[in-house]
């Protein structure tokens, strides 16, 4: 429904494009079986736009800071478990790492869990796409992933003492 | 001294009371994610020391096309690319 959505616009379907196989890449690295919120945060802060970095920045919050905020989130959820560190992908025998083939997105993803489904639809640039040009950014998926309530990415946020409406807020103000 | 064939066995930690669930569901994503890396780094071993693929899903319980889905591509070839153990004579590599 969304790439039908901004199917005209082309430059945004590349962005989309690359931010959900990035998205995939980071869930896949961190060893988990589906992407969460939290992966597609990692996505946008990545990206070459840096919107997404500029929104954290605004209001005072490390970007840099947001993977060890989801890894303490996730531990902290029960905190005497030991927990095992991520499984990276890393060369076997002196090979080069694999290189895993993501499929592009289609208007279905699977690996992927309730709260990345809910960023994306609630990424408000979908709904309401800009009559004046504005392109996709990675600020508008702060805005989308920050206005989830529960779940890893909301709680990696908590842990850092950011402040979801002031994020959103800030996000917004970035997507130029 | 605790008499350790009486006593029940205790839990290397607590979990939470499922009547909480803000504490329990977490502590539910935290198991996973355990598991998850657990499972990742088990079959790496599991291959690196000539398990099957066969062994393996049969080990944790799932099919195996399940386990090629998930860790094939993510281990490349460093396994056996059949479920027949290295040893059988009707293998051709």
């Amino acid at each position: 429904m969304i790439l039908r959505k901004i199917q005209g616009r082309k430059a945004d379907m590349t962005t989309l494009s690359n931010t959900l196989t990035e998205a995939m890449a980071i869930a896949q690295r961190a060893g988990a079986a589906n992407a969460g919120a939290e992966h597609l945060m990692m996505a946008a802060l990545a990206m070459d736009d840096g919107t997404a970095r500029q929104a954290f920045e605004a209001i005072d919050a490390d970007p840099d800071g947001f993977a060890a905020a989801v890894e303490a989130a996730l531990a902290a959820g029960l905190p005497d478990l030991e927990m095992p560190e991520p499984v990276e992908h890393e060369p076997v025998d002196g090979r080069s790492p694999v290189v895993v083939d993501l499929p592009l997105p289609t208007t279905r993803m699977t690996n992927v869990d309730a709260t990345f489904e809910s960023a994306i639809k609630a990424t408000h640039y979908f709904h309401n796409l800009p009559e004046d040009g504005r392109r996709l950014c990675g600020a508008y998926f702060v805005a989308g992933i920050a206005s989830i309530e529960h779940g890893v990415a909301a709680r990696a946020l908590s842990e850092m003492e950011i402040d979801a409406a002031g994020l959103i807020s800030a996000a917004k103000s970035s997507a130029v | 001294m605790v008499d350790n064939m009486a006593s029940p066995k205790q839990p290397a930690f607590a979990l939470p009371d499922p009547k909480d669930p803000a504490a329990a569901l977490p502590a539910v994503v935290a198991l996973r994610a355990a598991a998850d890396r657990l499972e990742n780094a088990a079959v790496r071993h599991a291959v690196e020391q000539g398990w099957t693929w066969t062994a393996i899903a049969q080990t944790l319980g799932v099919t195996r096309q399940a386990v090629h889905k998930r860790h094939r591509k993510r281990l490349g070839d460093i396994g056996g690319t059949s479920g027949t153990p290295k040893s059988s004579s009707k293998e051709t590599r």
